[in-house]
């Protein structure tokens, strides 16, 4: 079980390395192409697609690695005790909230499986609105594990210690 | 509404990642609208992900780490040490320095002084600044960063805004060099009266600088090529982050020859976690901004704000107030994301420019990361440096000050800020 959750973790973080590349790639080309007086018509809904899928697995990425941003400095007031329960009741709420994306999230994308992506016939948007409930069933996979985590180890689960990314 | 807000602040407060937090109370909207269909929430979610225009956002993450990676941020540092090195407090003028020639190639602020603080702060702290300063000059400076072009800030408020990110890219040069101004004479009154050395003695001779200035030349070109395929119409400002990503490859593999494929398979690495974090948060906020759309917010607040005064500078202002005292909670990409459609539409009915309005508001929300309580930057650098949040904020005054005064300029003299973009693009 271990080694195929290792596994899986490899496989995402190269899938959303992949991902990111073919993005620069197909921007990259589709601006050249259209200098050169080669215009191409599909390079925005390669990438765009690839964007979504690449957006969520990123998310669990960050997920696991407690790289989102948070706020510590209140919770930091608290005694040991108290910030444990509040540990808990996080990610009892987010683990509700992820349950509800797949729900939901999945329901999308079945109903919308006959739309089709930017107007390419035979190519279903449910393969970019899958991305979501996808993203969020792997968050959710990280946040029972973080549960887990917190109920073996007695300390406070924190985020990373040299601040935290931001776009700015 | 209000239960979003309360719900939202109370999560935050609650230290749950701030991503999880907008979202869950953008939902608790839906649940008080239960005439709006459950699949709404997720389907405005993925709708982020197919706007062109928030791509840049991941292409110049990956571009930042790259060229981090490029060996463009020594030749950048020998440039601003012979630029600067010779004035007063010395290396506290270089890093700022670096930090605008930083945000030629890269749009991160929090890159930016995590670098700085690695590569610059222990040397600074042991030629006699104090740890204390140090930091705050780290911190502050960094605020070059979004506002010389290319910006994240700037992309996200074009996009949302549908502000020309040409002008808004041409519109940071100038407010760029201000900010730099009044932070080094800032730096400089602080050495004088503490006796700061410079960091180096001698002039540096015409073969140092010429040197430096090659060396450079790559980062001080990347600016000029941007807008100056903007203002072609070569690339969209979309097709701009992918142009950066392969600019920082270009420079890494081939002229520095620093990158390797270790390196780059590391800054990829990097690139994921970044992604992610900034990625989510983008795309949850629609929950949220849902809701604010739906019952009018933006009405309300303008409302009450030109129930006090109807004077476009005046107005800006107390925007700036607003968003400096709104950025001591929460990160400037939410603030960008979140509040661009409250004000901007306010300025613009007021008859303000909204190029103008875009570089102030980036401006004061970037002020957010350098702020206590939570100021992403300061954290940043306060926990690399291990200076106490305190003493860094007491140092800071000075240099806090200075942006002040810039930025009270910036809003009243609007030509300031106009002029480039309508040299450029008019």
């Amino acid at each position: 079980m271990k080694t195929f959750y290792r596994y899986m973790i490899g496989a995402e973080a190269v899938l959303a390395g992949t991902f990111l590349l073919i993005m620069v790639a197909v921007i990259f080309g589709g601006g050249v192409a259209r200098m050169m007086h080669y215009p191409l018509n599909w390079t925005g809904e390669v990438a765009t697609g690839c964007f979504a899928w690449a957006c969520f697995l990123c998310a669990d990425i960050a997920w696991r690695n407690n790289t989102l941003m948070s706020l510590d400095l209140i919770v930091d007031l608290f005694p040991p005790s108290v910030r444990r329960a509040i540990v808990y009741f996080n990610l009892f709420v987010i683990a509700c909230f992820l349950c509800y994306a797949i729900y939901a999230g999945g329901w999308l994308a079945w109903i919308s499986r006959s739309r089709s992506f930017q107007g390419i016939t035979g190519v279903s948007y449910s393969w970019v609105t899958a991305s979501l409930p996808v993203g969020a069933a792997l968050m959710l996979i990280t946040t029972v594990l973080k549960i887990r985590t917190a109920m073996q180890d007695h300390r406070v689960v924190h985020t990373a210690e040299e601040g935290v990314p931001s776009a700015w | 509404m209000v239960i979003v807000a309360i719900v939202f602040f109370v999560f935050m407060a609650l230290g749950m990642p701030v991503a999880f937090a907008i979202g869950i109370a953008g939902l608790t909207f839906f649940l008080q609208n239960p005439d709006l269909p459950f699949t709404i929430p997720f389907q405005i979610t993925v709708s982020q992900t197919q706007n062109f225009a928030l791509l840049a956002v991941p292409l110049f993450i990956m571009a930042g780490n790259f060229m981090n990676r490029s060996g463009i941020t020594e030749r950048l540092l020998d440039l601003a040490s012979v630029i600067t090195g010779r004035m007063k407090g010395g290396l506290a003028q270089v890093s700022v320095l670096l930090s605008g020639l930083m945000g030629g190639v890269s749009g991160s602020a929090i890159a930016d002084a995590a670098m700085q603080s690695r590569v610059l702060g222990d040397e600074m702290v042991r030629r006699g600044m104090s740890p204390g300063f140090t930091a705050g000059v780290i911190s502050f400076g960094s605020i070059l960063t979004p506002i010389v072009p290319p910006g994240i800030g700037m992309i996200l408020f074009g996009t949302i805004g549908q502000v020309s990110i040409g002008r808004l890219f041409a519109a940071g040069f100038f407010p760029a060099i201000l900010l730099w101004v009044g932070l080094s004479f800032a730096i400089w009154l602080t050495a004088k009266k503490r006796g700061y050395p410079p960091q180096r003695t001698t002039r540096p001779t015409l073969a140092e600088y010429g040197t430096a200035f090659r060396g450079g030349i790559w980062a001080l070109l990347f600016p000029v090529f941007l807008l100056a395929g903007l203002r072609m119409g070569i690339f969209t400002p979309s097709e701009i982050g992918a142009f950066a990503v392969v600019y920082a490859l270009f420079i890494g593999f081939l002229i520095y020859r620093k990158m390797n494929g270790r390196g780059f398979l590391h800054a990829l690495e990097v690139s994921l976690g970044d992604v992610g974090s900034v990625m989510f948060l983008i795309t949850l906020s629609a929950i949220f901004s849902y809701g604010i759309v739906f019952e009018r917010i933006p009405e309300v607040i303008s409302g009450s704000i030109t129930g006090v005064t109807s004077n476009v500078s005046a107005v800006m202002v107390i925007i700036v107030l607003l968003v400096i005292v709104a950025g001591c909670f929460i990160d400037a990409t939410v603030l960008i994301i979140m509040m661009t459609p409250i004000f901007l539409p306010l300025v613009r009915s007021l008859g303000g420019d909204p190029v103008h309005f875009g570089i102030v508001f980036i401006v004061a929300a970037t002020i957010g990361n350098f702020t206590p309580p939570v100021g992403a930057a300061m954290y940043t650098v306060c926990s690399i440096l291990k200076v106490p949040i305190g003493t860094y904020t007491r140092e800071s005054i000075p240099l806090m000050i200075a942006i002040g005064v810039v930025a009270l300029f910036l809003i009243f003299v609007p030509g300031a800020v106009l002029f480039l973009p309508n040299l450029l693009f008019n």
